[in-house]
């Protein structure tokens, strides 16, 4: 009773808390006072530093579990599983939101010509680079599960890397110039879909980055090893979600 | 028994048992609020031309009243019990993400607070009804900062559930005791695992319609402002979240009378694998139904005839759960305590909200009904009768594993008496008020609405007191100091008896043939539970 006690105790954590109120200080930010945005954001960072810190100690580790049944799934982890459960909803979000372009863009009748609007050949360079960046991870996942922790190391730079020059592309070039044209987040439907959508991938490449960073944090401290390396493969399967996705945004707003 | 109560252990708690208790108390709290809202609303219909409330703060308490009832109370109600229960029916040591259930409960506390603060912002909160349609959520007709926190308040509540959804799939999936197969988890187990999968379906349409919404009312996006988006676009994100999302409400609440009907009956279920799968029916089924909610925004005449069978569709597997539910009572021994009682009489409220809200599948009559107060019986039958009531029954009936204390069972039984009786006069009278549009804030004598009213006023004046009564009677029972047996039920299942070894024979198939037959479960009870978890650590 005393060790069950003990372990209680380890597993508690201020975290979960901690996350929620920052969250919770954000909204209240986004609805009524802009600066607690800031405030909302500097508890959610703290509190995913703890995260991190717990994580790359593996303080929570899972303890010896009893015999399980597993079937159908016996071959994959929890933390995969839970992340494809993860992935689902995320489709639904995408899937919905991309149902809800297609809804407006049918009932408007007249729609501007995409590639009037948009720049095809920005689209196309940032499409690579995302592409790129999904090889570039898992190139990554094969050093590690080859023990080549050097090979992970420059593979989650180069990721990192090419995914802060897709943001840069799309934050610091196209969006400007679109705005610069009139095509501001408030003129109409196309332009408020193509911004939501596109705005909700670039949150998603930020995670992605701040995911990556973590990675690299962790194989610094000499956190991954050829047995060891759940992480790499769990946050590789959701930044190349994000690049699917953008295989979906890119011909629907730049081709079609 | 709690030992020392620390406030620090629970506020860092990631235990399953502790999350759930404070799931059940945090849904219990808003219960109260809520269920205080119905009361201001029905103290302002008891007679006609009643000033009591003004029609902003009446439209406001309708809003929160809605939203807090369905996402606030019920769900999270499901959700506290199958934290506590379903890692005990299944023998593991906890959720797959201990830590991700924590932070599901605190953002689901948070949404709430959020929620419920909108109201003392000034110039309110949303006064839209739980629907928020488009374009009455919009800048233009809403324009209080109240309205977009709301907003929100609900796509927190959406990533919440989201949350734990992927806990409890991972966790039922992954963490069966070596002996619980497919075949021998628990009934209570399967409806939550069917509740979570539909939630991922769900909540995240939901998300993505608020982020929308949430955009249109601070960056000045104009997806529900325009024309060619407006009103359809939000109601077809709603619906598609909003008729599911009745089944995740329900599934818990079916769960728990099978586990109650089982154990008081003793019984097994009758024919266990067509419920599942009439369960797995009605979760894909009720993917494509949400149109029906739309018979009267000028959809084409094909759309109404395909949502007009699907809903029809949908109330075959439905109704094959709750014959399903009744045959296991067929010669059973039944014991009616106050769990049983709640059960039986959730049944008889979804037979009356079932029969009700199939009428309409057809179109015509959706005409005549639709917006009426007939709607709102309608889903309080099935909403406030079958879903409380049955979560009621599962308070109860759990209660003893929870806090090893027996609540008063004279006393029980008076509450349902008062609280069964007190719904009926409450809710029933909106049956015949099929002319009286939903959401009006008062009336004239003219329309004839009024001793109907104040009928439904006198029922929620006794209903409302006694679900207080009815939560004072398990507080006081926990305030004595005796523990009760650990299996005061001699319930057959695993979270009672600890027995997961699979070493017992599966039970058989109990068909119409031998429905008679009691099958008695398992013989050999271990004197011991190997399993670390149900002891008790709450």
């Amino acid at each position: 009773m005393k060790e069950d006690v003990q372990t209680e105790e380890n597993k508690s954590s201020f975290v979960p808390l901690i996350i929620a109120a920052g969250v919770a200080v954000l909204l209240l930010g986004l609805a009524i006072y802009i600066p607690l945005i800031v405030a909302g954001l500097v508890i959610i960072t703290a509190a995913l530093f703890k995260l991190f810190k717990d994580g790359a100690s593996e303080k929570y580790a899972e303890r010896k579990q009893i015999e399980e049944e597993k079937y159908p799934l016996e071959s994959v982890s929890k933390e995969k599983l839970g992340l494809w459960i993860f992935l689902a909803s995320e489709i639904l979000i995408f899937g919905s939101l991309i149902t809800a372009y297609l809804y407006v863009r049918i009932s408007s009748g007249s729609w501007p010509v995409a590639t009037q609007t948009h720049n095809v050949i920005l689209g196309m360079t940032n499409t690579i680079i995302l592409l790129t960046s999904s090889l570039t991870m898992i190139l990554g996942l094969y050093s590690i599960r080859l023990g080549n922790v050097k090979g992970l190391k420059i593979c989650l730079g180069s990721t990192f890397a090419l995914g802060l020059a897709f943001l840069g592309i799309k934050l610091g070039i196209e969006w400007p110039a679109l705005i610069s044209s009139g095509f501001t987040i408030n003129s109409g439907l196309p332009a408020s879909s193509y911004f939501v959508l596109t705005g909700l991938h670039a949150v998603h490449v930020a995670v992605g980055l701040v995911a990556v960073g973590y990675l690299m944090f962790r194989a610094s401290m000499g956190g991954f090893t050829s047995s060891k390396h759940v992480a790499v493969e769990n946050i590789g399967l959701y930044w190349h979600f994000v690049d699917i996705v953008w295989m979906f945004l890119f011909p629907l707003f730049y081709l079609i | 028994m709690y030992g020392e109560f620390s406030i620090k252990e629970w506020l860092t708690t990631t235990n399953h048992k502790r999350v759930g208790i404070l799931y059940i108390v945090t849904a219990v709290f808003f219960l109260i609020v809520a269920g205080s809202f119905g009361m201001l609303m029905r103290t302002q219909l008891a007679t006609p031309n009643e000033n009591f409330l003004n029609p902003f703060t009446y439209g406001q308490i309708v809003t929160l009243h809605g939203l807090l009832m369905i996402l606030w109370v019920l769900t999270p109600l499901g959700a506290g019990l199958a934290n506590y229960i379903v890692p005990l029916q299944i023998g593991a040591k906890d959720l797959a993400f201990p830590r991700l259930n924590a932070t599901s409960y605190w953002t689901y506390l948070f949404s709430g607070l959020l929620l419920v603060g909108t109201v003392f912002l000034p110039g309110g909160g949303a006064n839209t009804g739980w629907t928020l349609y488009a374009p009455l959520n919009t800048i233009q007709f809403s324009p209080q900062s109240g309205a977009t926190l709301a907003a929100l308040a609900l796509a927190l509540f959406a990533v919440s559930v989201t949350m734990s959804s992927i806990n409890f799939i991972t966790t039922i999936v992954k963490h069966r005791a070596k002996g619980i197969t497919w075949t021998r988890l628990p009934v209570f187990t399967w409806s939550i695992l069917m509740t979570m999968a539909l939630a991922l379906f769900a909540f995240p349409p939901l998300a993505s319609g608020l982020l929308l919404l949430t955009t249109d009312r601070i960056l000045g996006t104009v997806f529900f402002s325009s024309t060619q988006g407006g009103s359809i676009l939000w109601e077809e994100l709603f619906w598609f979240f909003g008729h599911p999302e009745v089944y995740i409400v329900v599934f818990p609440a079916l769960g728990i009378i099978a586990e109650v009907f089982m154990t008081f009956a003793k019984k097994q279920l009758f024919a266990k694998k067509i419920f599942i799968i009439e369960f797995a029916a009605v979760t894909f089924l009720s993917l494509g139904v949400w149109m029906h909610h739309m018979f009267t925004t000028g959809v084409d005449y094909n759309t109404l005839q395909v949502f007009s069978f699907t809903t029809l569709a949908i109330s075959v597997p439905f109704e094959g759960l709750v014959l399903g539910l009744v045959l296991t009572l067929y010669k059973g021994h039944i014991k009616l305590t106050a769990p049983m009682l709640y059960c039986l009489a959730a049944i008889f409220t979804v037979t009356l909200g079932g029969v009700t809200g199939v009428l309409q599948a057809f179109p015509v009559l959706d005409y005549a009904f639709n917006g009426s107060y007939w709607i709102v019986g309608h889903f309080h039958y099935v909403m406030a009768g079958t879903t409380l009531f049955a979560l009621i029954a599962g308070l109860y009936y759990w209660w003893p594993k929870m806090t090893k204390r027996k609540y008063n069972e004279t006393f029980a039984k008076i509450t349902f008496a008062f609280s069964f009786i007190g719904f009926n006069v409450l809710y029933f009278p909106y049956f015949f008020l099929v002319d009286m549009p939903r959401r009006i804030s008062t009336y004239t004598a003219s329309t004839g609405w009024a001793s109907l009213n104040f009928d439904s006023t006198v029922g929620a004046f006794v209903f409302g007191p006694a679900i207080l009564l009815t939560l004072l009677n398990l507080i006081l029972s926990y305030r004595k100091n005796d523990a009760c047996e650990s299996n005061p039920w001699e319930a057959k299942e695993m979270e009672w008896t600890g027995n997961y070894s699979g070493l017992t024979p599966e039970p058989q198939n109990v068909d119409i043939t031998n429905a008679e037959r009691i099958v008695t479960g398992s013989q050999s009870v271990p004197e011991k539970s190997e399993i670390p978890n149900n002891g008790d650590l709450i």
